[in-house]
Parts: structure tokens; sequence; C-alpha cells
């Protein structure tokens, strides 16, 4: 009853939180001069991949101590941030293909970031892929495993690439701070968190229904044998 | 603006959908845990009373 209640203020809270994010992002964050309004696509893009990075982080970290502990919940939390970090790159992808339409003149250029970001996609696409194929559980859970471990490299890679190579994409955090005014960095700060706690509500419902899978494949076995 | 428009759109309608898959997989899994839990327990009934007849 208590994590009920908890799981319920949690959502009002992210709920409250996205739509301050929506006010400060379309009516409080000044006008970019040279793009004008399709520059606020980044207080949803920016956030958006800063979550699929993080749910891929997750991935990593849960395989490692899948691998260390080979507890099942570990291998469930892996599988469930990695599809959700897979919706929220596609997100990013799509969303940054729409402003570089307007900012660029094309959807889609093969520039550093977007082809170490479409790689990326590509590699948790094929990690969600094989956990499908493998019919052996366990052979499966170690392998995906070792996959999520792997794949995890090119996240700093696409992070880094607008710094290792010459790119289009624009730079906005350097060592000396954020190349922008206070208004737009509280507007983003406000949606990195919103946009976070969401991400982390998505997670919990994926690991649930990840559970329930489960259940229902254990009891199944139970039937058999009886 | 249309941009804009079109980028928030897909954003907030990929969630609500994902969401309410996860929403509706989650009820129909519930729904069937419970059925097979009638199941087994039916089952466990059943082998003891077969027990005790025999």
């Amino acid at each position: 009853m208590a994590r009920w209640r908890i799981q319920q203020i949690f959502w009002m809270a992210t709920a409250l939180l996205l739509l301050i994010g929506f006010y400060l992002s379309f009516l409080y964050a000044p006008r970019e001069r040279v793009m004008g309004d399709v520059q606020r696509i980044f207080y949803f893009h920016m956030p958006l991949a800063w979550n699929g990075f993080l749910a891929f982080a997750i991935t990593f970290v849960s395989g490692l101590l899948y691998l260390r502990t080979r507890k099942l919940k570990y291998d469930l939390w892996a599988a469930a941030s990695a599809e959700v970090g897979l919706l929220f790159i596609t997100l990013a992808l799509l969303t940054g293909s729409i402003w570089a339409r307007s900012a660029w003149g094309t959807y889609w250029t093969w520039e550093p970031r977007l082809t170490t970001a479409a790689v990326l996609w590509l590699m948790y696409a094929f990690y969600l892929i094989l956990r499908s194929y493998i019919e052996n559980r366990e052979k499966m859970r170690l392998i995906a495993a070792a996959y999520g471990i792997v794949a995890f490299i090119n996240v700093p890679i696409v992070f880094m690439s607008i710094r290792w190579w010459r790119t289009l994409h624009p730079v906005l955090i350097e060592p000396t701070g954020l190349k922008m005014e206070t208004p737009m960095v509280l507007t983003l700060v406000v949606a990195l968190v919103a946009f976070t706690m969401f991400y982390v509500l998505l997670l919990a419902q994926r690991i649930k229904l990840a559970q329930a899978e489960e259940s229902i494949q254990a009891m199944k076995e139970q039937l058999k044998e009886a | 603006m249309v941009y804009l428009f079109w980028a928030f759109a897909l954003v907030w309608l990929a969630f609500f959908a994902y969401n309410a898959y996860l929403v509706k997989k989650i009820g129909n899994l519930e729904r069937e845990i419970q059925h097979l839990q009638g199941f087994i327990e039916e089952g466990a009934k059943s082998w003891q009373s077969r027990g005790a007849i025999t």
C-alpha cells in the first residue's frame, strides 16, 4: 500500500514538473535569435538523448551485476532499461532530424554525431533482437549481459563525437560552462529533471511487466512438471 | 513553429502509446497469473484428494 502511494506521488510530481517544463520551454525561455522558435526542440531533444544514455548505463551496470551474482532481477533491469532507452534514443534521433530539417535544410546527414548515434540505435535494437532469438534462457541472459556491457562503449563515443571530429552538430557544453543564457539553462535543467523522472516511471512499469512475464513462465514450467 | 509542433506531438504520442501498451499488457499478464494460480491450486487439491482416496 505504501509503495503504491509513493508511486502515485511520484507520478503526480513528474506530471507537474513536465507541465512546468512545457511552460518554460514554450513561453519562458527566450526566442533564439538565429534559429527562432524551432530551437525550443532542444529542450526535449537533449533530455531525450541524456535519458537514452542513462538507460544504457543502467543496462551496462545491471549486466555487470548479473554476471557477478547471476540474480534474475539484474537481467530484468538490464532488458527493461535497454528497451526504454531505445525508445528515448529513437525519439532523440527523430526530434533531432526535425530540428535539422529547419536548421540545416535536411533531415539527415552522415556527420559524426548523427552517424555514431545511428550506430548506437542499431546496437541496442540488436540487443533486443538477440534476447528474443536465443531460446535457452540462461544462455540468453549471459550473452545479453556481455553484449550490453560491450555495447555501452559506444555511449561515450556518441557524447564525445562533437568534440573529437569536425561536425555540424552544435556544441553547447564546454569546459568553461554552458553556451546559453540563464533562462535557457534553467529551462533545460527543469526539462532534464522532469524527463529523468519520467524515464524512472517508464522503467518501473517495464520491470513490472518483465517480472509478470517471468512469473508466468515459472508457473507454466511448474504445470508442465506436474 | 510547425517543426516544433510536430516534434512535440511525436514525442508525447510515442510516450502515451508506449505507456498504454505497458499498462494493458501488465493487466493482461496479471489476469493470466491469477488464472494460472487458480489452476495450480486446483491441481494441488485434486492431487491431495486422490492421495486421500488411495
